[in-house]
């Protein structure tokens, strides 16, 4: 197992080389001009002249490129050009956590919801159920995530009513379905009633909990997870945009377990599980769900990667200090280049290690790869 | 269980549910001020304050008369604008605990030394004065300047030397001592030769050619030119002092990133987050006295509808708005009453190139650019870009400007058949097929009124090659750097309180003269602008330069961009200044 993550990490090198250096190439072929940004409407063409010449961004992109290269190997990743004095090092640290956080809150958000109902929707293909989930999905995946940004936005943040009262309406109906089915329980005979008046009463009191409690959403802003204001007011602040994130991969996570568990409940040794007498819950969630898995964590590995580099439009919804502003606004847009690079190495050196985590992660899942090595 | 009993329990539940979710819901957590004021501090016993500014120091003013007409610079609200001096300096005793109001910006400073950020309330300004204070103070009330840090201001008759008395008693945190040689020391910084030095003060303080020093409290500034509103200088960047043991502790470059105890302002860094915010908070030792909004927390909301919207969410205080839509709608909604409008004069401006470093564009032809201005009716381009919310005007003035007069700053009325008069004339003379190159910017507003501008300027013969794909960083790179341009969309933002630095590009001599334009008449005019030292002096030379504008046309006028600045009812004791600044030094929140 140490050969092998031993090797991936030699494979790192010379890919970190060559996404550094064809991002050094891109970020030239891209317009934005650093110096622009610092002298600004009212400067001066002699300012351009002696700012390009002080910060020796009359080189051509080969020796920057290289002077970075030298400095990086020393672990410098050198000092931000339109802020004198900020170097890469401190916004990356600034900014790397946030992403890391919303996309973790997000992928967990993603992997709680989908993978019960991708699973249940198998199991109970072609019911109410698996038509309800299987068109919720597809709506989802097809609102864009920044529509999804806004739609939370204006849903939990301008009109927090519509969701409280809307939570308070379902849990009613909820309820008094609940007492409803009991009454019918109770007049054909069969039991169970206790338990249902009992849930009613638990889910009436669930509801009214949280709507009593219903927390107020920022629009826009972060509060970290080590300020002094509290971890709830972090959650709190994180919860909008990690949503967003959340609910394209639910849908695309859900749609893949859904057809991935179903094809597993057809092998024959769930049949003969089935036949044992075997409970579904058991069947779902020890025999069926484990081998299902491999196209979901190869997906929630990309997708995590992917979101990652790819928050920039929930985080420029929600005001985020994160990565994808960082390199976007602070380095593309103006030609930084030291962002841009900096930025980029972490997160191709966090993409390459996580799908190599990945990979070593599938003879966890399947004895056969263990044995085959 | 009898079903009936399930029924009566069901219809119980509903009530219980509806009841108990739509009841009080007081303790969900959000915490509300207690009835009772927040207990105050005492005041330091130690050192007493310098004497914190008050109306008495107005009289000290350079001269500073308002327009005949009295048209005030356009408070957002005439009877509340600027808070009245007894009511802040009452206002607390010490600093209230807990106290805390957040800003939205229009932009990011790019650092919080006053050398590198880039200058008006648009870029840092308001953030940096609530760490440094000035030497002066822009008075929106009374038109004028008004001592800060210093105690007065005075010139000699030609204006060439500015002689500066400091209050005394005023110490930094660490107790060094504000004194001449600071002051020396704090300007000079802007002419050291670092990449980081990027304010455009670099120009005027350029100017100051000798600091002859008296005392420790008085000075000599000999300037290179005469400047009658050298004051300006004081209350800008170069008026915010730096402590010269900070520096020397910690370098020049921890006062761009952590300047604590650098500054003489009422508060002090707390945390310096690009992207995310900028946090000070209030110093008990303030020279000014007891300052009484403990936070201020500084954050930067793209878009002017994303800023509103924090604004009414309550996530925002203080909130900066530069979109003439979002400025009507708040309006609309109420909340321009609590606040303060700022005029940029010719914010909006059609540049043209009058053949700058030797270049030949058709627009060398004064016809021509006397055709564009004809051409360009100012309401149709608002009405296309803002929606008619904008303020359009042909006129280097606005209507509301403090030197407005309909006489002296007529606008231009359009005029299509003149425009196509002049251009059919050129095109006959000199053998021109019409063609003329439009560089603006993709940002959607303008967008919009690039496409207006071509379609006016061809119906007046013009055949517009528009460029509007790049950034607003292309269309300057365009125009400064490789001076290739015919027409550019540009702003001159020109406010009333100090008309001459960004008109002073339209002096042939001028080495931020980005047009080329020469005219001897309007050298003249501006000349007369430097050396004018009260309002009245002030407008006579802006007539002056109207005059000899609409002879030149040097470029087109199309807006007056309004800059609205609105705070919440219980936030008071804001101080609205020059360049679209605040100052928070006797802010405070009215608990009642």
């Amino acid at each position: 197992m140490l050969r092998v993550i031993g090797l991936k990490l030699v494979r790192l090198v010379p890919v970190l080389f060559i996404v550094s250096a064809a991002t050094s190439l891109l970020i030239e072929l891209v317009p934005g001009d650093p110096i622009l940004a610092i002298i600004g409407t009212e400067g001066h063409p002699e300012d351009y002249e002696r700012i390009e010449r002080e910060l020796g961004l009359d080189q051509n992109v080969a020796a920057r490129y290289l002077d970075w290269l030298g400095n990086i190997v020393q672990g410098d990743f050198g000092e931000q050009i339109t802020r004198p004095g900020v170097t890469v090092a401190d916004r990356l640290k600034q900014t790397f956590p946030v992403t890391i956080e919303i996309a973790m809150i997000g992928m967990g958000l993603a992997l709680l919801i989908s993978v019960p109902v991708g699973t249940w929707a198998a199991y109970r293909a072609g019911t109410r159920f698996d038509r309800f989930s299987s068109g919720s999905a597809f709506g989802i995946i097809s609102i864009p995530s920044f529509l999804a940004g806004l739609l939370l936005v204006f849903l939990f943040v301008f009109n927090a009513t519509i969701p409280r009262y809307g939570v308070l309406v379902l849990g009613l109906a909820w309820s008094i379905w609940l007492l409803w089915s009991a009454g019918r329980e109770q007049r054909g005979g069969g039991g169970g009633v206790i338990v249902r008046i009992a849930a009613a009463v638990v889910v009436a009191g669930l509801t009214v909990w949280l709507t009593n409690k219903w927390p107020s959403f920022p629009r826009q802003g972060f509060v970290r997870w080590t300020s002094d204001e509290g971890r709830l007011e972090n959650l709190r602040s994180a919860f909008l945009p990690a949503v967003t994130v959340a609910l394209t991969e639910i849908a695309v996570f859900m749609r893949l377990l859904r057809g991935d568990v179903q094809a597993t409940l057809q092998e024959d040794y769930i049949l003969s599980a089935r036949a044992k007498g075997m409970p579904p819950v058991r069947i779902l969630a020890r025999d069926a769900l484990r081998p299902s898995s491999f196209s979901l964590i190869t997906l929630a590995g990309v997708a995590f990667g992917r979101l990652i580099g790819g928050t920039v439009i929930v985080e420029a919804i929600f005001r985020l200090p994160g990565m994808g502003t960082l390199i976007v606004n602070d380095g593309v847009n103006t030609g930084d280049f030291p962002i841009v690079q900096g930025g980029v190495l972490i997160l191709a050196t966090f993409y390459v290690v996580l799908n190599g985590a990945i990979d070593v992660s599938y003879s966890y899942l399947d004895p056969r790869l263990r044995r085959g090595r | 269980m009898r079903s009936w009993l399930i029924r009566i329990l069901a219809l119980l539940m509903v009530f219980g549910l509806v009841a108990a979710a739509c009841g009080n819901d007081d303790d969900d957590g959000v915490q509300t001020a207690p009835d009772e004021p927040a207990p105050t501090q005492a005041a330091d016993d130690g050192d007493e304050p310098a004497p914190a500014p008050s109306g008495d120091d107005e009289e000290d003013a350079a001269p500073a008369e308002p327009s005949d007409d009295g048209e005030d610079a356009a408070p957002a609200d005439d009877e509340e604008a600027a808070p009245a001096e007894e009511e802040m300096t009452d206002a607390c005793e010490a600093t209230v605990p807990g106290t805390e109001i957040t800003m939205g910006m229009f932009s990011e400073t790019a650092g919080l030394d006053p050398t590198v950020s880039s200058g008006s309330g648009t870029t840092g300004m308001i953030e940096l004065m609530s760490l440094y204070d000035t030497l002066m103070r822009y008075d929106q009330v009374s038109k004028g300047y008004v001592p800060h840090l210093a105690e007065s201001v005075e010139s000699n008759d030609d204006l060439t030397e500015w002689t500066l008395t400091l209050r005394p008693g005023i110490t930094f945190s660490d107790g060094t001592p504000l004194d001449t040689s600071v002051v020396q020391s704090s300007m000079e910084r802007f002419l050291r030769d670092d990449p980081s030095v990027r304010n455009q003060s670099r120009a005027f303080v350029a100017w100051i050619e000798e600091y002859e020093i008296h005392d420790d409290l008085t000075m000599t500034f000999h300037l290179s030119r005469p400047w009658g509103t050298f004051q300006y200088a004081l209350a800008d960047e170069p008026g915010m002092m730096i402590n010269p043991t900070f520096v020397e502790a910690n370098g020049q470059e921890q006062v761009n990133l952590n300047p604590v105890g650098a500054g003489l302002g009422p508060y002090n860094i707390e945390r310096y987050a690009p992207q995310e915010e900028i946090v000070v908070k209030a110093k008990d030792d303030y020279w000014g006295g007891p300052v009484c909004i403990e936070t201020i927390r500084f954050v930067r909301i793209p878009g002017a509808p994303a800023t509103y919207e924090a604004f009414q969410n309550d996530e925002l205080d203080v909130a900066f708005l530069r979109e003439p839509r979002v400025i009507f709608e708040a309006r609309e909604n109420g909340d321009g009453e609590n606040g303060w409008t700022f005029l940029q004069n010719s914010g909006g401006t059609l540049l043209i190139n009058n053949g700058v470093r030797g270049s030949t564009p058709p627009t060398t032809d004064v016809r021509l650019r006397e055709a564009i201005a004809y051409a360009l009716d100012t309401d149709v381009l608002d009405e296309r870009a803002n929606e008619g919310t904008g303020s359009p005007t042909s006129s280097m003035l606005s209507e509301k400007s403090l030197f407005w007069d309909d006489e002296l700053f007529a606008p231009v009325e359009p005029d299509i058949e003149r425009a196509r008069q002049l251009v059919q004339e050129v095109k006959d003379e000199t053998g021109w097929d019409g063609s003329i190159r439009m560089i603006c910017h993709n940002a959607p507003s303008r967008i919009d009124w690039a496409i207006a501008a071509e379609a006016l300027l061809e119906a007046a013969g013009f055949d517009v090659d528009l460029d509007n794909d790049g950034t607003v960083l292309d269309m300057v790179g365009a125009v400064l750097v490789q001076a290739d341009f015919d027409l550019s969309c540009w702003g001159f933002n020109v406010a009333d309180e100090t008309p001459f630095i960004p008109l002073l590009q339209f002096h042939s001599e001028a080495s931020n003269n980005r047009i080329g334009y020469n005219d001897p008449e309007m050298d003249a005019a501006l000349e007369t602008l430097a050396g004018a030292t009260n309002n009245d002096q002030i407008q006579a030379s802006l007539a002056e330069m109207w005059r000899v504008w609409r002879q030149s046309w040097p470029s087109v006028i199309y807006e007056t961009t309004e800059e609205l600045l609105i705070w919440k009812p219980n936030v008071k004791g804001i101080v609205p200044t020059q360049a679209s600044g605040l100052m928070f030094y006797d802010a405070y929140i009215d608990e009642g």
